[in-house]
């Protein structure tokens, strides 16, 4: 960030001058807003909200990957969507499969105000030029969008359930639900299409990833306008469109595979479902990766392994998944092999092998990441896993062999705490480990650490029920699988 | 005066500033060098090619096999239309997926007219209100034993052929006069039913004062001695604070299209319940004041989510402490104080949380000497995804950890929504095995993950002794008869039934039928059942409940605890079944009574039910 002289609360001494500067928050980034309510004493506001726009072109990616026949998450995919088109049957139902990724950014989307920012997702489908369905417009009065879109935000709430709408962070209790998206991850987002029996085709499903700095009900928080309508300026972070044959209807023209390969968007479309919250669609994102498998890449044997750790299925599953990432050509990345490997062996009770897996890992020299900056050494949460396994080996032993291992879990657990000094799981360990050792102050020292930082089951559950109560169309989204229904909007503006 | 003899204070001042000043200066010296030495490091370190390692193809984890080396055939066969019983659970469930039609209902092996046979009670389900009566009565459902596994219904006309939406059961002789009473938790207002002692019981709830709350959720229920003055008290968990117009204002759903049952989290807590009985059978609400009811200290609101309980003597000293599961909250463990107060000590213990120190959703429980080495094993079924827990107590008293994942029985049991669980010695080799009920919740489960089912096998894990690699190995289901059949699998219970000497087992399911299987071992195992009684109520409670009995045999020693409260909502039997294995004689037998009165108990011979009484 450049510093510029302004006397504001902000402003401090930053360099030689003697001048207390403030920092310049004008670099590129996605604060349209600023420039745009400020843009009478701004000359240079179009060129800064294009400036915004030019910045975030590329960093999300939105995939119209396929779709799911009968309307239901367990329906047969069709897909991916190109080069193949399928032809649609009037009257039928189908799920619209939308696969919303990060593709250029260091942390997650959209992180910062997630509270405020409003990113959603538009989508649209028409016959013709007829609108059949849509979800994400915007409404009049006052352009607010539809509040049963698909949001990529973090619905944060109080401890009595309130939304955090006014950028009130001091009350952040717990998040009812969060869509946000990692760096390289994704997120599969479902609409129900109900096709209509008298449909002229073809039909053309478009999406887009719309972005805009304030939502209405914040910004007229901050203008202290109730009526304002909520006129700043949207970005398009990414779309999407398709335009498929129905039966008995005119053909549609080829279309080329879209600029990503086949198993990249299909592992993407796995990896959003298998990040699914709760219980989330494992049997989907199972089918996804055995696919990105049969295209021969190490991602999918890897990613298997993933869905069966979540699943339980570390008995045998897991085992021979990694086993097939390890052998493939080329093969997964040692270092999650490491990990995921250290997982499943832990959770078989063969502890041995996790202490041993984990040891390597943070032991480094992987020449597959020269260059890259990994250390795992700095990972707490390897630090805790070896912490963990480490004092399971010491629980089965007696006399000094017993204590030479709680020491050694000790050890690993303290550096955890090192790196994160809230890590629950070392708190829990350091307090066992304490305990076993026969130091009580220090065993009562991470009880009483455990017990502030773990979060409150009693507070947290009262606090999600009264929200889940409160707000309906957040109550439907915090479910791990929604699926948004498609609606005319007769009165939406339509941009 | 040579300067070697002059006093520090004699040094003049200029001198005192230049050595000052040179001390610094050697300071500032040296910390320069210290810079200049960093910087040409990491110069050089820069100036190094990083360190690579070649590892190769990196070994992927070794597949969990089980070990078939030792372990004896162990199956199970389904007798219970053949042994005459034909009930089935009904749970009001009409499509609107409410939380209280999938958490099911308990079952109880006790004996109803005293004449050492197991009978059997089973928990039923009522319709909601306004709904349809099913055709038939979902009354509760009593069937006698003869003796040899056959059971006759007996319901009608005993007093229990009453409907309840029904949860656990609680057995004991709550007035002393040498039969069993029945508590029965429910949705709703709790029930007592005084034994007459001809097969009939009396509705005497009000007289009990044991009805709770009109708007309780009770669950797990049991008999204990809670102050140690020979009667026996009661312990109730209660669930959540459910209301039916919440439940069906959010819309839970699995799949995105159906409805499912909501979880426990979207209700507040609720307390435990204590009554102390004032000897004949009149019970007094002591929650508050024996300390039992447990706060949130964030919310200053009920804590608790309770779905089970056990009694164990944690710390040797006489007095019964408790442990209770919660569904999604931290386990509780109730320290007794004596003289009927409590201090909940469950995260201080180790049983509140799971290995990285977060709750789990904990259902069933039960709690033995598992290793014969004197160390407590606590069992805890939980959801599916998570592992069973088991707690095994440390070398410091009071402390307990989760070694479930190197006994053996953590990742298995991750397959499965474990309900039910408790330990018995399957196949009389005088180890304590494990074995649990299991059962999803959600019939849609299985759209959404492949690994879970609605309707679940049980699991049975076998003892292969604390000096293996893991003390359980989990039995292949092929191997396990009629076990492994798939059911909703809620209650479970166990008894010998047939009177051959190893304990044959049921289980409750959702909306549907019981089983009841005969364990079919073929060990050849030599065993010894001993029943208690001290109808005189001279050493404690007239049903010994919290006695131990320790026998020694071949050069090991077993301790069980006669105690029916164990598993999910449910009851088993009071005789101790001990396994002897090869061994036909046994060296010593104590009985430590309730009041901790110890008595030896010379045994003449094995394969039979000894019945051991007070001396004097």
């Amino acid at each position: 960030m450049e510093v510029s002289e302004a006397p504001n609360f902000g402003a401090r001494v930053r360099d030689d001058s003697g001048l207390v500067k403030t920092l310049d928050h004008q670099f590129p980034s996605a604060n349209t807003a600023i420039p745009y309510l400020l843009r009478d004493s701004l000359p240079d506001a179009d060129r800064a909200i294009e400036a915004h726009r030019e910045f975030n072109e590329g960093v999300m990616r939105v995939d119209l990957f396929g779709l799911r026949e009968g309307g239901r998450i367990d329906g047969e995919l069709i897909a991916p969507l190109r080069p193949e088109l399928p032809v649609l049957t009037p009257g039928e139902s189908y799920l619209v499969e939308a696969v919303i990724r990060t593709v250029k950014m260091g942390h997650l989307f959209t992180q910062g105000t997630a509270d405020s920012n409003e990113v959603w997702l538009e989508l649209t489908v028409r016959d013709g030029d007829r609108l059949l369905g849509s979800s994400g417009l915007l409404e009049e009065p006052g352009r607010s969008v539809d509040e049963h879109a698909h949001f990529v935000n973090s619905f944060v709430i109080d401890r009595d359930g309130n939304r955090i709408d006014r950028r009130n962070a001091q009350d952040i209790f717990v998040a009812l639900y969060n869509h946000q998206i990692p760096p390289g991850a994704a997120d599969v987002v479902h609409y129900r299409l109900d096709l209509p029996p008298d449909l002229a085709g073809p039909v053309t499903i478009e999406t887009r990833l719309r972005y805009r700095k304030f939502d209405t009900n914040y910004l007229r928080m901050f203008t202290d306008d109730p009526g304002r309508v909520n006129d700043l300026p949207i970005l398009e972070l990414a779309q999407d469109s398709v335009t498929l044959p129905v039966a008995g209807g005119p053909a549609v023209p080829e279309v080329s595979p879209r600029d990503v390969p086949e198993w990249e968007r299909t592992n993407d479309y796995g990896i959003g479902l298998l990040r699914k919250g709760g219980v989330g669609q494992l049997r989907q994102a199972q089918e996804a990766f055995e696919t990105v498998e049969a295209l021969g890449r190490p991602d999918g044997p890897l990613n298997l392994a993933r869905v069966y750790l979540k699943e339980g299925l570390v008995q045998q599953h897991a085992p021979e998944a990694l086993a097939r990432a390890a052998a493939s050509e080329p093969a997964a990345p040692p270092w999650s092999l490491l990990w995921f490997g250290a997982q499943v062996a832990a959770r078989n009770g063969d502890h041995v092998d996790a202490v041993a897996k984990l040891e390597d890992l943070i032991s480094g020299g992987f020449p597959e990441a020269v260059g890259r900056g990994f250390d795992f050494s700095k990972d707490y949460r390897v630090l805790a896993a070896l912490g963990n396994s480490t004092f399971q080996l010491g629980l089965r032993k007696r006399g000094e062999q017993r204590d030479a291992l709680m020491n050694e879990a000790r050890g690993w657990y303290e550096q955890a705490l090192e790196l994160d000094p809230e890590n629950l799981a070392a708190h829990w360990g350091l307090k066992q480990v304490h305990e076993d050792l026969g130091n009580e102050a220090d065993e009562q020292r991470h009880a009483a650490l455990h017990a502030r930082y773990k979060p409150d089951d009693n507070a947290r559950d009262r606090a999600v029920a009264q929200a889940r109560l409160r707000y309906p169309a957040a109550n439907r989204a915090a479910e791990a699988v929604v699926i948004y229904e498609l609606r005319d909007h007769r009165t939406a503006v339509g941009q | 005066m040579s300067d070697e003899q002059r006093p520090v204070e004699e040094v003049p001042g200029d001198d005192r500033v230049i050595g000052q000043a040179l001390k610094w200066s050697a300071l500032v010296a040296l910390a320069l060098a210290l810079v200049a030495a960093i910087v040409w490091f990491a110069r050089r370190e820069k100036d190094v090619e990083p360190v690579v390692v070649d590892r190769g193809e990196i070994e992927a984890p070794a597949r969990l096999v089980p070990d078939a080396a030792t372990r004896p055939e162990l199956r199970f066969t389904d007798v219970t239309t053949a042994s005459g019983i034909d009930f089935v659970h009904f749970n009001g469930a009409r499509g609107g997926k409410l939380l209280p039609e999938t958490m099911g209902s308990g079952a109880a092996f006790f004996d109803l007219e005293g004449d050492g046979d197991a009978d059997l009670l089973l928990v039923n389900g009522a319709p909601w209100p306004g709904d349809p009566a099913p055709a038939t009565s979902p009354t509760l459902a009593l069937y006698r034993n003869d003796g040899s596994g056959r059971f006759e219904d007996v319901t009608r006309g005993s007093g229990l052929d009453v409907i309840l939406a029904g949860c656990g059961v609680a057995c004991g002789d709550v007035d002393g006069d040498g039969d069993v009473d029945l508590f029965l938790s429910n949705l709703g207002p709790n029930r007592f039913f005084r034994n007459d002692g001809n097969g009939r019981f009396t509705d005497a709830t009000a007289a009990s004062g044991l009805v709770g709350g009109e708007d309780d959720w009770s669950t797990g229920a049991g008999f204990f001695d809670a102050e140690g003055d020979g009667d026996l008290d009661l312990f109730v968990t209660n669930y959540v604070k459910w209301s039916k117009s919440i439940d069906e204002r959010l819309n839970f759903t699995l799949n995105g299209t159906d409805r499912a049952y909501g979880p426990p989290k979207l209700y507040e807590g609720t307390y435990c319940l204590l009554y102390r009985n004032d000897g004949t059978g009149r019970f007094t609400d002591v929650s508050e004041e024996a300390g039992i009811r447990v706060d949130n200290p964030a919310t200053g609101e009920a804590a608790g989510k309770g779905l089970a309980l056990t009694f164990v003597d944690v710390g040797r000293d006489g007095l019964m402490d408790v442990f209770v599961a919660n569904d999604t909250v931290g386990n509780f463990l109730f320290k007794n104080l004596g003289e009927g107060r409590f201090q909940e000590i469950g995260s201080r213990s180790g049983v509140a949380y799971d290995g990285s120190g977060m709750a789990t959703g904990a259902m069933g429980i039960d709690v033995a000497d598992h290793s014969n080495g004197g160390y407590l094993g606590l069992a805890i079924g939980n959801f599916a995804n998570e592992s069973s827990s088991l707690y095994v107590e440390q070398r410091n008293p009071w402390r307990f950890a989760d070694m479930a994942s190197s006994e053996g029985i953590g990742s298995p049991s991750r397959l499965r929504l474990s309900f039910g669980i408790f330990f018995f010695d399957v196949d009389l080799d005088g180890r304590l095995d494990l074995m649990q009920a299991n059962g999803h919740l959600e019939e849609e489960i299985n759209e959404v993950q492949p690994s879970q089912h609605y309707r679940q096998q049980a699991q049975l894990f076998w003892n292969r002794g604390s000096e293996a690699s893991s003390t359980f190995v989990m039995v292949p289901e092929e191997e396990l008869g009629d076990l492994a059949r798939t059911i909703v699998g809620r209650g479970a219970t166990c008894a010998d039934i047939d009177g051959d000497g190893d304990l044959d087992v049921l289980l409750t399911q959702v909306a549907g039928p019981p089983l009841l299987l005969r364990n079919d071992q073929e060990t050849g195992h030599h065993w010894l059942r001993v029943r208690l009684d001290d109808r005189k109520g001279t050493r404690g409670n007239a049903d010994a409940i919290g006695a131990w009995v320790e026998l020694s045999s071949g050069g090991v020693s077993q301790r069980r605890q006669v105690m029916p409260t164990r598993s999910y909502l449910s009851q088993v039997e009071l005789p101790v079944t001990f396994g002897l294995g090869a061994a036909t004689t046994v060296d010593s037998l104590v009985v430590t009574w309730p009041d901790g009165t110890k008595q030896e108990v010379s045994v003449d011979a094995v394969d039979h039910e000894l019945v051991v009484q007070p001396q004097g």
